[in-house]
């Protein structure tokens, strides 16, 4: 699969503080690659890098086969603009129309309409929106030239439920029709829900990429919770806590895992399974909680 | 065009946010209300006055169209967006140059409206046009003045940094007083202000007398020097914001 964009061996400081450390990172056409990492991991950084914002201190960055600050470029790439980056007395069809001019095949306003539902505050100024609305009208901006890769920073933060459905499944049918979105979000279940991969970025580096399954992996598949005796020598126990008789085990195969703790006589009661979250592997691949 | 359309949403910026717009554009006229109709003894006079505060209001322009609007653009997450978006620095900066021509139109017609309803003026056709002539190219080298102020100051103290220079350059280079009326260091000190050189070129055409050759040199060596430190600051500032 051809990449639509990357990063080699890139570093980038400010200060003395090291943003990327020799970061490799690569989004394939077609799919949704979402960046997950506590804050100060360097993914806005990364993103910033990749859409020619930053230079790099040293390292390679390729987009869509060329380099980011090439206006050609840039006219295949969406972005949305940080909260509160939107002008506050311009009207929503006026900035729309504006994003718009810049690219040669925009979406129209009906598919405006259908996709973000931006028909009941077309003629609204963007400072008298709520939180949510604006949130959709920034990601609806980065769609709105029809661009062939997207960038969303948090597209979902602040939304409630029904406006990041909304979001969701506006960003799943633009990747049905082929296009590539580079995301970050510190909602794991945003992750899990839209993401073909996952990259795990953790002080400046990429600790972990690949699928949800896979990163999952990473700690196990099933996460078994009993009261009782240590799981000490079990078979596939990636991790496991005690605490107060209460053991938490992350497992590779739950089957295995159960069978092999009746067969070894140990005590144990009230025990639970269920499939581990990425969260849980995330904390476990960063040692923080997600922020 | 994209430069029309950048051009179009910073006009609708403006006109929807009147307590700066306003001000800018009408201030010169108000204070020329107050101060110019009460020269008027004679033509000659009034033309002068009025020359003053067209230079007055065009300055007011570049000063916070380009002073303060680039300082706040500076950290601005919508300049940020706007710099993702496919299109050339030019583009972006040619729309400022037309967004500041059309304010700082508006700021000296309503200076010269004021002066024809309230006031004695009246010029032929070749000393208006030298007028105009002498606003515009006196508008370049300020223009520059402060785009350096929008990069060099930071962007809390643009606001305060514009007003006092604005005014100061203004009275010093005798807008307001004219300058033969200046004890002799003032005036002194006044001739090495771009403002002075720019009432000179505006006087002499109102007066009917040919420009002075040596403040159009003054205006050329300040549009090099604030040319100069624009650039500077703009890269200082690429390089802090997006190096």
């Amino acid at each position: 699969m051809a990449a639509a964009a990357r990063l080699e061996a890139v570093s980038k400081s400010f200060g003395g503080t090291r943003a990327l450390s020799s970061i490799d990172l690569e989004a394939n056409r077609g799919e949704i690659l979402a960046l997950l990492g506590p804050n100060g991991a360097g993914k806005s950084t990364a993103i910033n890098v990749l859409t020619g914002l930053r230079r790099v201190d040293s390292g390679s960055v390729m987009l869509l086969g060329g380099e980011p600050r090439d206006i050609a470029v840039r006219r295949q790439i969406g972005l949305t603009p940080q909260e509160s980056g939107v002008p506050p007395t311009l009207r929503v069809r006026e900035i729309m129309r504006l994003v718009r001019a810049h690219y040669p095949i925009a979406l129209v306003d009906e598919e405006l309409f259908e996709r973000f539902r931006l028909k009941e505050i077309w003629n609204r100024q963007a400072g008298g929106l709520s939180g949510g609305q604006k949130r959709t009208l920034a990601v609806a901006m980065a769609f709105a030239g029809n661009p062939e890769l997207v960038f969303l920073d948090e597209p979902t933060t602040g939304l409630d439920v029904e406006a990041r459905r909304l979001l969701w499944a506006a960003i799943g049918a633009y990747r049905q029709q082929g296009g590539t979105v580079v995301l970050t979000t510190h909602y794991l279940e945003e992750a899990e829900a839209l993401a073909d991969r996952v990259i795990v970025i953790d002080r400046g580096r990429a600790v972990a990429q690949g699928t949800v399954d896979d990163i999952r992996r990473r700690v196990g598949q099933a996460k078994v919770s009993y009261k009782g005796d240590a799981p000490d020598g079990l078979p596939g126990v990636a991790r496991a806590t005690v605490a107060g008789g209460k053991v938490t085990a992350f497992v590779e195969d739950s089957d295995v895992f159960v069978r092999a703790l009746v067969g070894s006589g140990r005590r144990f009661e009230e025990i639970e399974v269920r499939r581990a979250s990425l969260e849980e592997a995330f904390v476990e691949i960063t040692g923080e909680e997600p922020s | 065009m994209l430069v029309y359309e950048h051009f179009r949403a910073s006009l609708l910026q403006l006109a929807r946010t009147p307590a700066y717009s306003v001000i800018t554009v009408m201030l010169p006229a108000v204070i020329f209300v107050f101060i110019g109709t009460t020269i008027t003894e004679s033509r000659t006079g009034a033309n002068v006055v009025m020359a003053s505060f067209a230079v007055f209001a065009a300055l007011g322009v570049a000063f916070f169209q380009f002073g303060v609007g680039i300082a706040n653009g500076r950290e601005s997450p919508w300049e940020k967006f706007a710099r993702v978006l496919p299109v050339s620095p030019v583009v972006r900066f040619l729309a400022t140059i037309m967004t500041a021509t059309a304010f700082a139109t508006v700021a000296v017609g309503l200076v010269v409206l004021t002066a024809l309803l309230l006031t004695d003026v009246g010029m032929s056709e070749s000393a208006w046009l030298k007028l105009i002539l002498s606003v515009v190219g006196g508008s370049v080298p300020m223009a520059m003045f402060g785009i350096a102020i929008g990069y060099w100051a930071p962007p809390s103290a643009a606001l305060p940094v514009a007003n006092i220079l604005y005014l100061a350059m203004s009275l010093g280079g005798g807008l307001f007083v004219p300058p033969t009326s200046m004890p002799g260091f003032l005036d002194s000190f006044s001739r090495v202000l771009p403002t002075r050189h720019i009432g000179e070129l505006a006087w002499a055409a109102v007066l009917e007398q040919p420009w002075p050759a040596v403040s159009w040199m003054w205006l050329g060596a300040y549009t090099v020097l604030f040319g100069a430190l624009a650039v500077a600051g703009y890269r200082r500032d690429e390089g802090v914001r997006y190096r």
